[in-house]
């Protein structure tokens, strides 16, 4: 993939200034503090890979609560719902409103996982309302995917032991630091982007831990 | 075909049938049709502007209606609320004033004071809100009642005589010579058409959300300017047939909608247009049978049935959000 670079003036104070940006072919992360511009650079890296390749999805829910279940398949161009995260237990003629947020956010996130037509697929905090079950199978469910993921998460619990992943530590609208999450944990300062230490743990079975 | 479109075509026909042979002079249909004399030739041409004029009104009102709803995700936003049919009405009424003839060129002058609120209220809100449609519907119904009042200033200083006349345009009536001029309705309902099949399925996506929506390719700019231009034209062309027809622009969706029970724009489109026909040729129909003395302007009888169902939809939506 090529690389990206983005200039963007978001608001007064404010600037996106992100340079040489390139994702590896499976699953990427972006990390960083509240306001650090992960939003901001994954709208606007949807804007750059194209409509017709990526899709975006927002960490608010922002669809149309009076949608059917069948119409959002329809916008989405799907015939069936996919069959992961219990989607199928999902009456078609449903209405958005009577499905729990877990519930919606399960189904969006598995059409986009499902669609053939987008490589690309940038998710704003994909774990919002799941329970643990469902985080772990998205998790799973995301490895197993040919598309091209990039994920903007606070959630560090939840990905922190797949050390290998390309990381972008995200600080100002710059990069503050990248490469493997392992490496970016242990060599980058955190206190000077969270305000706050991290201590990453291995447990004796391999498993790694984070403490704050 | 649904299910339930034997059941709208059912209503329409029948709405049809009652409003033409309805009529200040109590001659039936089969006569009007039957007889051949010029009186009641030219009694026909009457009815049947009257009837074509409510059915393209009606019709191009609640499309217009249901592409603000959809753009703007408010349920309360239409071409009234927005400000459009009370900005036309100046324009249109300047026009007549200052002695402009063709009807082409009046609803024109109306279209394009439509034109001159959507830059204001774009400019206004572009300085006082983030995002289109956050009370977008307040400053729409400010300009709106601003214009109106406007309308009658200007009406009392130059055709004091005519007062009555332009308080009932000014509330809906099709009670007018300017009702034989339905044909003038083919301009919206191209644009609104064009607006269908060019932007169909991009306007289904505007239900996921503006930002994901954008992020799949649906062009937010050119559906904006596509959806304020119909609407423009349609309340240009509207107005001056047949004055401010309000609330019909947000009922019509609403129950489409619900009878149908979808939001997809492609099942809606034509549906939708019947039902707001319906609803403008049963409201002439109710407004001609409460007649008495004077006639009673059927704008009048929409916004009768109308605010109850807009407070309705209000506390819906509001009860909605809080949970």
């Amino acid at each position: 993939m090529q690389k990206i670079n983005i200039q963007l003036k978001i608001s007064e104070n404010f600037r996106l200034a992100i340079e040489d940006f390139d994702l590896c072919e499976n699953l990427n992360f972006i990390i960083g503090p509240n306001g650090s511009g992960k939003s901001s650079l994954l709208k606007e890296l949807s804007k750059k890979l194209g409509s017709d390749k990526s899709i975006y999805m927002p960490a608010e829910f922002e669809v149309n609560p009076n949608l059917y279940v069948w119409e959002l398949l329809q916008i989405f161009d799907q015939e069936s719902l996919p069959n992961h995260f219990d989607l199928q237990d999902i009456p078609q003629k449903a209405k958005l409103s009577s499905l729990s947020s877990g519930g919606k956010q399960r189904l969006l996130l598995g059409l986009c996982l499902d669609h053939p037509n987008y490589s690309h697929l940038l998710l704003d905090e994909p774990t919002n309302f799941l329970d643990p079950k469902y985080k772990i199978q998205l998790l799973e469910r995301i490895k197993k995917s040919s598309k091209c993921i990039l994920i903007a998460s606070h959630d560090l619990h939840w990905f922190v032991n797949d050390s290998q992943c390309n990381t972008f530590l995200i600080n100002g609208g710059k990069i503050g630091s990248r490469g493997k999450l392992q490496d970016v944990l242990e060599s980058t300062d955190m206190k000077s982007f969270f305000g706050m230490d991290f201590k990453v743990e291995k447990s004796p079975d391999g498993k790694v831990w984070l403490k704050y | 075909m649904h299910k339930k479109d034997g059941l709208l075509f059912l209503i329409f026909f029948s709405l049809l049938a009652l409003h033409l042979s309805q009529g200040s002079s109590e001659i039936s249909l089969l006569d009007l049709f039957l007889k051949d004399s010029p009186v009641y030739q030219q009694i026909l041409k009457l009815r049947i502007d009257r009837i074509m004029s409510c059915l393209l009104v009606g019709g191009c009102l609640a499309v217009s209606g249901l592409y603000f709803q959809s753009f703007l995700k408010n349920p309360l936003a239409e071409p009234f609320t927005m400000g459009f049919s009370g900005s036309s009405a100046l324009g249109i009424a300047l026009g007549i004033y200052i002695g402009i003839q063709s009807p082409f060129l009046i609803a024109g002058l109306g279209f394009l004071f439509c034109l001159i609120a959507v830059g204001f209220i774009l400019n206004i809100q572009k300085k006082v809100f983030h995002n289109f449609s956050a009370d977008l519907i307040l400053i729409g119904i400010c300009l709106g009642f601003f214009c109106n009042a406007l309308v009658i200033v200007l009406q009392s200083v130059f055709r004091p005589e005519e007062l009555q006349v332009s308080y009932q345009w000014l509330i809906g009536s099709l009670e007018h010579f300017r009702t034989s001029y339905w044909f003038l309705c083919f301009l919206p309902i191209l644009s609104l058409s064009y607006t269908q099949l060019r932007f169909g399925k991009h306007l289904d996506k505007l239900h996921l959300g503006k930002s994901m929506a954008s992020a799949m390719g649906t062009p937010l700019g050119k559906i904006q300017s596509a959806i304020l231009i119909s609407g423009a034209l349609v309340c240009g062309v509207s107005v001056y047939l047949c004055g401010i027809i309000a609330f019909l622009g947000f009922i019509a969706p609403h129950l489409t909608k619900s009878f149908y029970k979808t939001s997809l724009h492609s099942k809606l489109f034509i549906r939708c247009f019947l039902v707001g026909a319906c609803l403008l040729i049963f409201s002439d129909l109710l407004a001609m049978k409460l007649s008495f003395e004077t006639s009673l302007p059927t704008g009048g009888i929409i916004s009768l049935l109308g605010v109850p169902f807009f407070f309705n939809i209000l506390i819906g939506e509001k009860s909605y959000a809080k949970n």
